[in-house]
């Protein structure tokens, strides 16, 4: 017993003379290399935070919570007959996409239209958006899971859009199994963070 | 000394049946659940507030109007009579769920589709509703018919009755209901019955 207590001191010994004897370069390496190992249980080890919001482009997939939406183009039009009838002096500014609710549950559209917005143009968004299904002009307020709709994503604004870029933004909308603050359990649940956005070209028409 | 341990002994063990009874007893699920009253097309479903009553199942890709509202999948019409029982009572959940437990809930686009209905007691009041879903919804759907509206943790229904009426679709008809072309003329929903009401 006393023997292994010695042998494992000088086993120490031998490790600190060895250490000591490095040069300074490889003793703030080997501490470094230390730091980060003891830091693993904390992230010291996980990847990098993700860097920035994500990019929307037209006709590439975006997923708004349940909902993966594909912008196809952007259109500013004087109005949207029968469905939306603006004031002369404003203008309808439209996003033509391809709609579908992912996942096995039914969803309300208002977890679609809170976390999508436009930006730009020198004008202000009065009225949207608001979501009508492109082959007969109806609102679409509820969405069955599995179907896919063209969609006019409607934004009235304030007046004509300046400019030939529209700001298109995208808010994360996260699935919660328990969500403390509303208790609500299995809800999607908006963040206050910019998930994606990207600068799609405006197409006018009269 | 010997009083103080069986106090703690005491405290201790009712902690640990109360840990057993939560975890083991559905308490939340009971307390929850509605209460469901099973039914088929043509037979009222008497529930404490109302009855219910499916007098017809059509399935379309269209719904008559202008314009006419076009299904991104199939619409599923259900038409109902109902009937307030004994003070007047708004009825908002009316919902599908198909052999799987999926739910399915009503579109409110087609121009006479109803998503909810106002009874005056012991009127009759007719009302379709209108489901837009995929063909894997229709193979032995249920309407659900209650009074609070779906919502995802289904709480606005909580320990209520629930009219559970089965739409008499086998998966062997799915084919040729899906085929159909014809559309449906949806009547305006209110006490007026449907060979009377308008559109």
């Amino acid at each position: 017993m006393g023997e292994d207590i010695e042998s494992k001191r000088g086993v120490l010994r031998r490790t600190g003379s060895y250490l000591r004897s490095r040069p300074t370069s490889q003793k703030v390496g080997a501490g470094a290399a230390a730091a980060l190992l003891a830091s693993a249980p904390f992230g010291g080890l996980s990847g990098p935070a993700a860097d920035g919001p994500g990019t929307i482009v037209a006709g590439k997939a975006l997923m708004v919570g349940p909902y993966k939406v594909v912008i196809d183009k952007v259109v500013e039009l004087p109005d949207l007959k029968p469905a939306v009838s603006p004031e002369p002096s404003q203008r309808v500014v439209v996003l033509d996409s391809h709609v579908t609710l992912t996942g096995d549950r039914p969803e309300y559209a208002v977890t679609l239209t809170q976390n999508v917005k436009i930006q730009g143009g020198g004008v202000k968004v009065v009225d949207g958006p608001r979501l009508y299904f492109v082959e007969d002009a109806t609102q679409m307020r509820e969405f069955n899971p599995g179907l896919t709709y063209r969609l006019a994503i409607t934004f009235t604004t304030s007046g004509p859009w300046q400019g030939d870029e529209v700001t298109v933004k995208s808010r994360l909308v996260e699935f919660r199994e328990e969500d403390s603050a509303t208790l609500d359990p299995n809800a999607w649940v908006a963040r206050d963070e910019i998930q994606a956005q990207g600068e799609l070209p405006i197409v006018r028409r009269s | 000394m010997r009083r103080a341990v069986a106090s703690a002994a005491i405290v201790i063990a009712a902690m640990g049946l109360g840990r057993l009874i939560t975890d083991h007893l559905p308490t939340t699920e009971t307390a929850d659940k509605p209460f469901f009253h099973d039914g088929a097309v043509g037979s009222p479903v008497a529930l404490d507030y109302a009855d219910v009553t499916v007098t017809g199942v059509h399935v379309t890709p269209t719904i008559m109007g202008n314009p006419a509202s076009a299904a991104g999948g199939r619409w599923l019409v259900v038409d109902l009579e109902l009937k307030a029982r004994h003070s007047p009572t708004s009825m908002a959940g009316f919902f599908l769920v198909d052999a799987n437990d999926r739910r399915w809930i009503a579109s409110s686009r087609g121009p006479e589709c109803a998503t909810a209905a106002n009874l005056s007691t012991g009127v009759r009041h007719w009302a379709s509703i209108c489901f837009d879903v995929p063909k894997e919804a229709l193979a032995d759907a249920r309407l659900m018919a209650t009074r609070g509206a779906w919502d995802s943790h289904e709480a606005q229904f909580r320990r209520d009755d629930v009219a559970r009426v089965d739409l008499g679709i086998a998966g062997s008809e799915v084919d040729a209901l899906w085929a159909q072309k014809d559309a449906v003329n949806v009547k305006e929903a209110g006490p007026v019955p449907p060979e009377e009401a308008q559109r």
